[in-house]
């Protein structure tokens, strides 16, 4: 039985699904190991790099006006005292921290290169960011370039109680998530019976999704519809390919998109499977009935909060259930712990309340 | 025309079905004093087991009203000689308004509304064919034994057998019970 919910006080663990360090390469770079490690470092020092090497992340070279000028102050979260800085913030007794430059971990050009930049990530957050203990979590991140070799990686992390989920970055890869050759991560994950967490990020669109990305020339036209178009494209692709026929128990947690595409898409497919089976005759269940059994959603960013019945709407139209808060925190458009809850509180039951700030996370990520 | 093509016209019931049959004709009172005894699940086997074409005859309600030993028990209804079938794989029959599509499929009798329960579309007056599924490793595969209607409106598709939504929507079009006795084809509603 759920305590009466009047604030977040009053949630019995609340569990933050989507915070972020926002690591640079210098932080985990002499993590990395060889053949890398001495390619990078065992020569007769750096020389001029022209500009090119200094990160092998690509950037969109997106102008976050924000962030650029200087209007936003964006916390810097790169060691562990600072996660716990955010959580007290924010007040969570858990987080699933997220990257922030390994958002774009999937454009990395040299795909050997992408693998072993994973692997020393998640050796840094390991060492210097994860805390069980202290209720700190996180993935263990991944290359989608290099599936077997993801595949290493999750067998190799998986007994760290800090690892919660199977993080692809789902922007700015090709193909779309349902192809077959990411089977080697969905299998790894299955086995160690880890979800899968999907984040992209804004200026990660630029070499696959969508090709208006060129046309976009300011943030806000890139941002507000590129989280949750390319998050349709991978959960379209996922259910026509038979991902929840693949790999029935295996969840997956669509993160930083917002909610009103959530039960928008899953009544669009719905209604274009109805008519369009021939597409996915191995499904057993309507497309809405696997997003509603194995696939999961974070809050952030929370559109309509100063609106509640479009907020109350939506979140019963997509299941509470389905539905895991997140702040986002340090980003420049994190959302802040009580908003939701204020908008959700009288119109939603204890139980629904609970299990959205925390209940649901707990489970998911077995924490 | 072979099984799965479209009938030679887009709507049931228009002149595309030459060879039209008239329910009423050839009727006997004899022949419908009692309830026909061959009753299966919307099927029934016949005795011709050669497929005919795809093309649509149509039986009016009129030409059936004419003749009240067409209906022995109230609910079956006749729906054309079982001759007719030789030439068409499919006959429509109006019953009290509702449009009902018999069809022979593989020397098996079935029967569906002719109306879809999607938005309304004249479902049995297209394609009939075979049902696409996955193997074991998710590969497409037909089911040789099974069938679909499919609506020409949307191409939402339907178990010839048990009027079920391929896609597992939970929707069912009304099939109705079908029998041949003597030379007749009867649908009970």
């Amino acid at each position: 039985m759920a305590p009466d919910v009047t604030g977040l006080e009053d949630i019995p663990t609340a569990v933050d699904a989507d915070f972020h360090v926002t690591e640079r390469q210098e932080d985990f770079i002499e993590y990395i190991e060889d053949p890398f490690h001495t390619m990078l470092f065992g020569g007769s020092g750096p020389q001029d790099n022209l500009g090119y090497t200094a990160s092998f992340y690509p950037s969109a070279g997106l102008f976050v006006s924000g962030v650029a000028t200087g209007k936003i102050q964006n916390p810097t979260v790169r060691t562990n005292e600072a996660v716990r800085e955010g959580m007290a913030f924010l007040g969570m007794d858990a987080v699933h921290v997220d990257p922030t430059l390994n958002l774009y971990l999937g454009m990395v050009h040299h795909d050997e290169l992408a693998a072993a930049l994973a692997n020393a990530y998640n050796a840094w957050v390991l060492d210097e960011i994860y805390d069980p203990d202290a209720g700190i979590y996180g993935p263990v991140t991944v290359a989608p370039q290099r599936p077997t070799r993801a595949a290493e990686e999750i067998d190799d992390r998986r007994d760290e109680r800090a690892i919660t989920s199977v993080y692809i970055p789902s922007g700015g890869i090709h193909p779309p998530l349902g192809n077959e050759r990411y089977d080697p991560i969905y299998d790894a994950a299955s086995r160690a019976g880890l979800p899968i967490t999907l984040h992209s990020a804004s200026g990660s669109q630029m070499t696959h999704f969508p090709l208006q990305y060129h046309g976009t020339n300011r943030y806000l036209s890139n941002h507000a519809p590129t989280h949750a178009m390319i998050h349709m494209m991978h959960l379209t692709d996922m259910i026509t390919r038979g991902f929840p026929v693949r790999f029935p128990d295996l969840d997956v947690v669509f993160q930083e998109s917002g909610l009103g595409w959530v039960p928008y898409m899953m009544r669009r497919l719905d209604n274009e499977y109805a008519e369009k089976r021939d597409d996915a005759p191995m499904l057993e269940q309507m497309p809405s009935e696997y997003v509603h059994d194995q696939f999961y959603f974070t809050s952030q960013p929370t559109e309509g909060l100063k609106d509640p019945e479009y907020i109350t709407s939506t979140v019963n139209l997509l299941g509470p259930g389905n539905l895991m808060f997140s702040s986002d925190y340090p980003h420049l458009d994190f959302d802040h712990s009580d908003d939701l809850l204020r908008a959700l509180r009288g119109s939603l039951d204890d139980d629904d309340l609970v299990a959205i700030y925390g209940g649901t996370a707990t489970q998911v990520f077995d924490l | 025309m072979t099984e799965g093509d479209p009938p030679a016209g887009p709507h049931p019931g228009s002149d595309d079905g030459a060879g039209a049959v008239s329910g009423g004709e050839g009727e006997t009172e004899t022949e419908c004093e009692s309830e026909p005894e061959t009753k299966r699940d919307n099927k029934a086997k016949t005795e011709t087991e050669s497929e005919s074409e795809t093309e649509t005859a149509t039986v009016t309600e009129t030409e059936t009203a004419t003749d009240p030993t067409a209906r022995p028990d109230g609910s079956w209804h006749p729906v054309a000689d079982r001759e007719a079938f030789d030439s068409t794989s499919r006959v429509l029959v109006d019953i009290d308004g509702l449009e009902v599509a018999v069809f022979r499929i593989d020397g098996e009798y079935h029967a569906l509304a002719n109306h879809c329960v999607h938005q309304g579309g004249p479902l049995c007056s297209w394609a009939v064919s075979t049902v696409l599924t996955a193997d074991e490793e998710l590969r497409l595969a037909l089911d040789p034994d099974r069938r679909a209607v499919s609506c020409p409106w949307h191409g939402w598709e339907f178990d010839i057998e048990t009027g079920e939504h391929l896609a597992p929507s939970g929707h069912r079009v009304p099939t109705y019970d079908v029998t041949v006795e003597g030379d007749r084809v009867y649908v009970r509603r």
